[in-house]
């Protein structure tokens, strides 16, 4: 009888430690199955209320297309381009659907607002004002887009560190227009490891365009190959014959990346030949010694990648000397009131200098859409802005990029989430109002990491020392779409 | 720093005769034979580079070099003006021409008045706020311990820079001149072209420094700069107010600073960073002339201005970047092997 107890009560403890192994390997399995639905699953929210974009084209709608692509299956995501996203490395307590709810899109920025570069950052004022146009007429189908901005004055460790409180705090969708070239270099890896949408930088590095290595990161504008690019095939179009050409350069990673896009661009353009190249110290005074020496080359056309008052002691010194060649600059020496206006005292124009322009700024006077500019100057000055801040007309061009990006990702597979938010930041196709006619903002996947390859070279004409002047087209629209590709493909030439 | 020999007591009729003062003639010999090493270098380098590239080419690289120069030397010229007169480096004298260029620039831009008022507006004003500023941040503390002097400078440096940021905003600006600036406006040697822009701003420079020299060579106040540098203590027995010595230095210095930021800012373009850049070759310049030189923060100033575009322009591997290699260069050859520099004194202590 005894026998028979102990060994009924060694049966029944068996039995109820299996009974609680199974129990507990079964919530265990639900607990992961919970985790890999926050990680990968489909949006959990629906917008409180629907809401349609404007009929007028102020507000961009979302690509048809979009609907194909998004959550495939499990953990991947899939978009055109060949572009694939799997969130099984990402880490565990990754949410696809945090900063989402049904009323509000969270993105989170830095970029300085105060330090010496604390002009940059009135970008953001730009950014928020069309966001703001945007949540009152339709949102982005029904939800709000906020975007948070934080001070980091251009310090690449303090743009981290926001970056990382942003991070941890688990309230953001994705970062978005951070700004600075050291900046954002800073950051490609804590945010690919991590799982971060890294979207639309305000830097032309051309190595954020690398959806392979770096899939949570991308870039925006027109990158430094494709201007150069520009260059190349503008030049080739006015001396077919051949040309020499001079550089001077400013000696830093901006100067850099301007010349190794050049000679790139050179290697693959017939009759192009680089006869000098000179290099100012960013700490020089003056140019006056490069312009000389390149002068001495005695080039058909000097090649200008500077920024800052180098431009326009640049231009100023070519202007003087008795060397006439035919001057390309740079995007940084492109702004009138900056580069030209201060020529005026030296007796100086900077006339037919040639720079890349591919969108109008709202108050250009030769842009065609006026109505659009209108409606910046209007938006933007009721909410005690400066219209005429390059920067803030610069923040509407990159806010209807990310606004695209949403609209697409909303009527993807799966609905609005963080993975198929990365999706449509790769897979847009789109026409912002003040692009220059033909230019249109494309990415696609692996394939086509450049949104921007085509542009106008202008020149600058019409100026007095008295006045400034304005910018001309110098020939047609110079189209390299689909040339470059992603950052592996233009390493390798 | 140095034992100084004028206004000796037993000179007759208070000038000493050229050959009775053997410090004085020894300083002679050994500027003539520096200038002499220097020079040599510079043509025979120059043979090279004439060959190397043509005249036209050389002539046009030494007038760039030369003419950036004279700018180093105009702000090495107010360094050594405030050296002088206290054995300091004032980190600040670069933001202080900045802001007293922008004062200028403001007066010209804003209230409409004629350049030249403008300019000495921005001179006067600048010298009374070096004034202030000695009073206020620098007076407070011991004359003869000079790091926390050379610590508030660099903290002057910063707020300088803040504040005219602040006031004024990071985008480059044109500043007008005193000088023709038409397209015609320059003289042509053998083809290349000196503009009346940069000939006058030389002209200009030379004027100060020889003007400056003859009243610091001849006046009290020189002789007091000299005490004061020389010994805190002697100088204060002697009757010296060591205040006031410094206080002028300042605000000479000052002034003298504003100018050449008015003269250097036609060409430069102004903007709250443009002396900075400029105040790095001074430090070289000043180093190379002779610390309490004024003629030979000048020299100091063309020579660095020289060795800049000729080295860069003919040793195509250096390249512009070069440039702040060769300031760097300068100094610490000066510093190696002649730390009096070209036309400085040589430092003299009694056993």
């Amino acid at each position: 009888m005894s026998r028979s107890t102990w060994q009924r009560r060694l049966v029944t403890l068996a039995i109820a430690m299996v009974t609680v192994a199974s129990a507990v390997a079964c919530s265990h399995e639900e607990a992961k199955q919970a985790a890999e639905e926050q990680k990968c699953g489909p949006s959990t929210s629906e917008p409180a209320q629907a809401g349609n974009p404007p009929s007028d084209g102020t507000v961009p709608t979302p690509n048809p297309d979009a609907k194909n692509w998004g959550l495939s299956e499990g953990c991947v995501y899939t978009g055109p381009g060949d572009f694939e996203l799997d969130l099984s490395d990402c880490p565990s307590s990754w949410d696809n659907n945090a900063g989402i709810t049904a009323e509000e899109i969270r993105l989170f920025t830095s970029m300085p607002h105060s330090g010496a570069l604390a002009a940059y950052g009135a970008i953001s004022g730009g950014i928020k004002t069309y966001l703001d146009y945007v949540n009152e007429n339709g949102g982005i189908q029904g939800r709000k887009v906020t975007i948070d901005v934080k001070d980091d004055q251009y310090q690449p460790d303090q743009t981290r560190k926001n970056v990382e409180e942003a991070v941890q705090s688990g309230d953001y969708a994705a970062s978005y227009a951070v700004l600075g070239s050291p900046n954002n270099l800073n950051l490609v890896d804590y945010t690919n490891k991590n799982c971060v949408g890294h979207y639309m930088v305000a830097a032309s590095d051309n190595e954020f365009g690398d959806p392979t290595n770096n899939p949570w990161t991308t870039g925006f504008g027109l990158d430094y190959y494709n201007e150069s690019g520009i260059w190349a095939s503008w030049i080739k179009e006015r001396f077919p014959q051949g040309a020499k050409v001079a550089t001077i350069s400013i000696g830093n990673a901006l100067g850099q990346a301007y010349i190794n896009g050049f000679k790139r661009a050179v290697e693959h353009t017939d009759g192009i030949e680089i006869v000098d190249e000179q290099t100012n110290d960013v700490t020089a005074p003056n140019v006056d010694n490069e312009v000389t020496s390149a002068a001495a080359s005695k080039a058909d056309v000097v090649v200008l990648a500077e920024a800052g008052t180098f431009c326009t002691q640049a231009i100023g010194a070519i202007e003087k000397s008795s060397w006439d060649p035919v001057v390309v600059a740079a995007q940084p020496c492109a702004q009138i009131q900056t580069t030209y206006a201060p020529l005026g005292e030296q007796g100086l124009t900077g006339n037919g200098t040639n720079v890349v322009r591919y969108y109008y700024a709202p108050t250009d006077p030769d842009n065609p859409h006026q109505d659009f500019a209108k409606l910046y100057t209007d938006t933007v000055s009721a909410a005690g802005l400066d219209p005429n801040n390059a920067q803030i007309a610069n923040g509407w061009f990159w806010a209807w990029y990310i606004v695209q990006s949403l609209q697409d990702a909303s009527t993807m597979k799966g609905g609005l989430t963080r993975a198929n938010i990365n999706i449509a930041v790769h897979s847009y196709e789109s026409t912002y109002p003040l692009m220059v006619d033909g230019v249109v903002g494309k990415v696609s996947g692996t394939e086509d990491a450049y949104p921007f390859e085509a542009g106008g070279m202008y020149t600058y004409t019409g100026a007095t020392p008295q006045k400034t002047g304005g910018f001309e087209p110098a020939g047609p629209l110079i189209d390299n779409s689909g040339e470059l590709g992603n950052w592996e493909k233009a390493q390798n030439g | 720093m140095a034992i100084t020999t004028t206004d000796r007591p037993d000179s007759p009729a208070g000038r000493r005769s050229r050959g009775g003062d053997v410090l004085a003639a020894r300083r002679r010999r050994s500027a003539a034979k520096s200038l002499g090493v220097v020079t040599a270098l510079l043509a025979a380098f120059s043979v090279y580079a004439i060959i190397d590239g043509g005249l036209t080419l050389y002539l046009q690289r030494v007038i760039d070099g030369a003419t950036n120069g004279v700018l180093y030397g105009m702000v090495a010229l107010a360094l050594v003006l405030v050296f002088k007169a206290t054995g300091v480096i004032n980190f600040a004298q670069g933001a202080m021409a900045m802001f007293g260029t922008f004062l200028a620039f403001t007066a010209v831009d804003k209230w409409a008045v004629p350049l030249v008022v403008a300019i000495l507006i921005g001179m006067v004003l600048s010298a009374g706020a070096a004034a202030g500023i000695e009073r206020v941040l620098i007076r407070p503390f011991d004359p003869s311990n000079h790091l926390p002097i050379i610590i508030v400078t660099l903290a002057l440096y910063l707020a300088l820079n803040a504040l005219a940021a602040l006031l004024w905003g990071f985008d480059p600006r044109g500043f007008p001149t005193l000088f023709p600036t038409g397209s015609d406006d320059y003289l042509s040697i053998g083809g290349a072209r000196l503009y009346y822009t940069k000939l006058g701003t030389a002209l200009v420079a030379v004027a100060v420094v020889v003007a400056l020299h003859l009243t610091l060579s001849r006046s009290r106040l020189g002789l007091a700069f000299r005490c004061v540098a020389s010994n805190v203590e002697s100088s204060r027995l002697l009757g010296v107010h060591i205040g006031r010595t410094v206080q002028s230095s300042w605000a000479i210095a000052a002034a003298v600073g504003t100018l050449a930021g008015c003269l250097a800012a036609p060409t430069t373009y102004l903007d709250p960073t443009f002396m900075d850049k400029i105040l790095i070759y001074a430090f070289a310049a000043a180093t190379l002339g002779g610390l309490d030189s004024i003629a030979g923060a000048l020299v100091g100033g063309v020579v660095t201005g020289l060795a800049i575009a000729l080295l860069t322009g003919y040793i195509p591997w250096l390249g512009g970047e070069f440039a702040l290699g060769c300031a760097f260069f300068v100094i610490i050859a000066v510093l190696q092997f002649k730390p009096s520099g070209l036309l400085g004194r040589r430092t003299q202590d009694r056993v």
